[in-house]
């Protein structure tokens, strides 16, 4: 059971990271951005790559993948996203965000064959070798601690950046109203840029420690898109707090859901049914999500004292 | 030197042309009153003028330097200011994020006496830094957007009809910090206003737009006496 645990808290923590990168490119660009996940993936193989050549531990290799990871958002945003912002509609944002994914997954499957050639090693379904401590009489994974450990210094990071910085009161106006904000001598495509390179280099961070739990491939950040999606969307779309709280609900549910399907005998490849059911069940009952629901009921609390 | 001069100005959104072949200029120290019915591209000419829409034709030239092509922020740098009639201010952010977001960019040896400064002109703001602009009223608004406006040293400011949805007692308090801006701080104003009359009366000169196109340029006493435009196009 603890093992359940410990998978439902690191699965979680990465979604977390990769919510808020989603978050991100929702609320400067209104893109619901399907290449996300591949910036995860751009992660992996920026880590192996390094770890590999270097001959360190992949952890060692965080900031090398979190470079890589925003280099290549950045890109994304600067090509595609930046020149198409406040002309495009939703469904062609969306549609064109499907292409930039295609793009950068099928490079990064030419990358993993190359890589494979030159550097010697498996560039598919490998994993990375973790090291592990004793806590209280539990064997605990090196991926628990390094895990929380980086998500609550980005994310507190974070924070004080969006919240204490002249960047992030710059960054949050132009995220509400971005001509005003350039009308008031905000260069809004730089302070997009710099939410671009930190959502990427989020996910790319997040990606560093799929190889650890999973065997990865160059679909795998793909593969999570949907659970991250449900993330924000249970979190209350257009809220970066609520995409981290909706990561930790959607991650804990999911790896519930499939240690009761395993137990019982079922196959787990069900599990994407519990994002789907939260996606559905969030535009039903709150279409704002748990951000909508919870100042809701601070009002209907405040009308009722 | 004028401070504000626009050539042949042609200008829209996408690719349909709102306002054609404007021309004017602007000085020092000036309040420049634009009129006009409504749709008639009193709006758009502001925009175009801030680099908020499409311009297909013509310049902009500002202190003598062509600023047709920059981007708004550069504009804003070079001391243009431009008070939007809708959405201008941040609702999300408290006043004094909205004051900070302003000078967001400068040194912060100065900023403790510039934003002194501006309360002192606008002193009605005072006791509402803490607030959310979201709880705020139609004309504490207008003050957090002109302070915001003034807190960047603008030698230019353009105002979309800053009275309108106001009660007349506010309205006439708007008006008047216009007159101040100019004769207390030497900034110029351009004023776009529904209430032709009131502003026409604190104007230098004027601009009467009738269908994206300048039907009158000149003083604005004139304006107001001139019995058929005024009759025809203002309702006066
Ligand atoms: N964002 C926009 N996109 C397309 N057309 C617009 C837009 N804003 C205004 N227009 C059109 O431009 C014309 C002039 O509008 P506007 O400049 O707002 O006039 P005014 O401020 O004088 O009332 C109107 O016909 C209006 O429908
Ligand atoms: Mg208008």
């Amino acid at each position: 059971m603890i093992d359940v645990f410990v998978g439902a808290l690191v699965y979680s923590n990465l979604l977390a990271l990769l919510a808020v990168g989603l978050s991100m490119a929702l609320l400067t660009c209104r893109v619901s951005n399907f290449a996300h996940g591949d910036f995860a993936t751009v992660g992996v193989y920026a880590a192996h790559t390094a770890s590999v050549l270097l001959g360190i531990s992949p952890y060692a290799c965080i900031p090398i993948a979190f470079i890589a990871g925003g280099s290549v958002s950045l890109i994304a945003f600067l090509l595609v996203f930046e020149p198409l912002r406040g002309k495009a509609e939703l469904v062609t944002l969306m549609v064109v965000s499907m292409a930039v994914d295609m793009v950068i997954r099928y490079t990064l499957h030419v990358y993993a064959d190359l890589a494979q050639r030159s550097l010697g090693v498996y560039t598919r379904q490998f994993m990375f070798r973790d090291f592990h401590f004793q806590v209280a009489g539990y064997t605990l994974p090196g991926v628990l601690i390094a895990s929380v450990c980086t998500v609550l210094a980005l994310l507190i990071t974070l924070y004080f950046l969006l919240y204490r910085t002249s960047l992030g009161v710059a960054m949050r106006a132009a995220i509400e109203n971005p001509s005003l904000a350039e009308a008031l001598g905000v260069n809004v495509k730089k302070v997009f840029a710099v939410s671009w390179f930190l959502s990427g280099a989020l996910a790319a961070t997040a990606g560093v420690f799929l190889p650890f739990r999973i065997q990865v491939t160059p679909d795998t950040g793909w593969s999570l898109l949907l659970s991250m999606f449900a993330s924000v969307t249970v979190g209350g779309l257009g809220s970066l707090g609520g995409s981290i709280v909706g990561a930790y609900v959607i991650g804990f549910s999911e790896t519930l859901f499939s240690y009761v399907l395993s137990s019982i005998g079922l196959s787990t490849a069900y599990r994407p049914a519990v994002s789907f059911a939260a996606i559905i069940a969030t535009l039903l009952l709150s279409p704002r999500g748990l951000t909508g629901f919870l100042s809701n009921g601070k009002r209907w609390f405040k009308w009722r004292s | 030197m004028p401070l504000l001069e626009v050539n042949d100005l042609s200008a829209g959104y996408g690719r349909v042309e709102i306002i054609s072949d404007v021309s004017f200029s602007s000085d020092e120290k000036e309040i420049l009153v634009v009129v006009g019915p409504n749709g008639s591209g009193k709006s758009t000419l502001l925009k175009a003028l801030f680099g908020l829409c499409s311009v297909f034709n013509g310049e902009v030239l500002f202190r003598g330097e062509n600023l047709t092509r920059s981007p708004p922020y550069k504009r804003s740098a070079k001391g243009m200011a431009y008070l939007p009639q809708v959405n201008n201010v941040f609702e999300g952010l408290t006043v004094q994020e909205n004051l900070a977001l302003a000078v967001h960019d400068m040194a912060q040896e100065e900023l403790k006496d510039k934003l002194e400064d501006v309360l002192s002109f606008l002193p009605e703001l005072r006791g509402l830094m803490q607030k959310k602009v979201r709880t705020l009223s139609g004309g504490e608004r207008q003050m957090v957007a002109l302070a915001m406006n003034l807190l960047r040293n603008p030698s230019l400011v353009m105002l979309d009809e800053p009275t309108t949805a106001l009660a007349p007692r506010l309205a006439s308090q708007v008006l008047k910090k216009a007159v101040a801006l100019r004769d207390e701080r030497g900034i110029s104003v351009l004023l776009v206003e529904q209430n032709a009359r009131a502003a026409l009366e604190i104007g230098d000169k004027a601009l009467l737009m009738v269908s994206g196109r300048i039907r009158f340029l000149g003083d604005a006493q004139d304006l107001l006496k001139d019995k058929e435009l005024a009759k025809v196009y203002l309702g006066l």
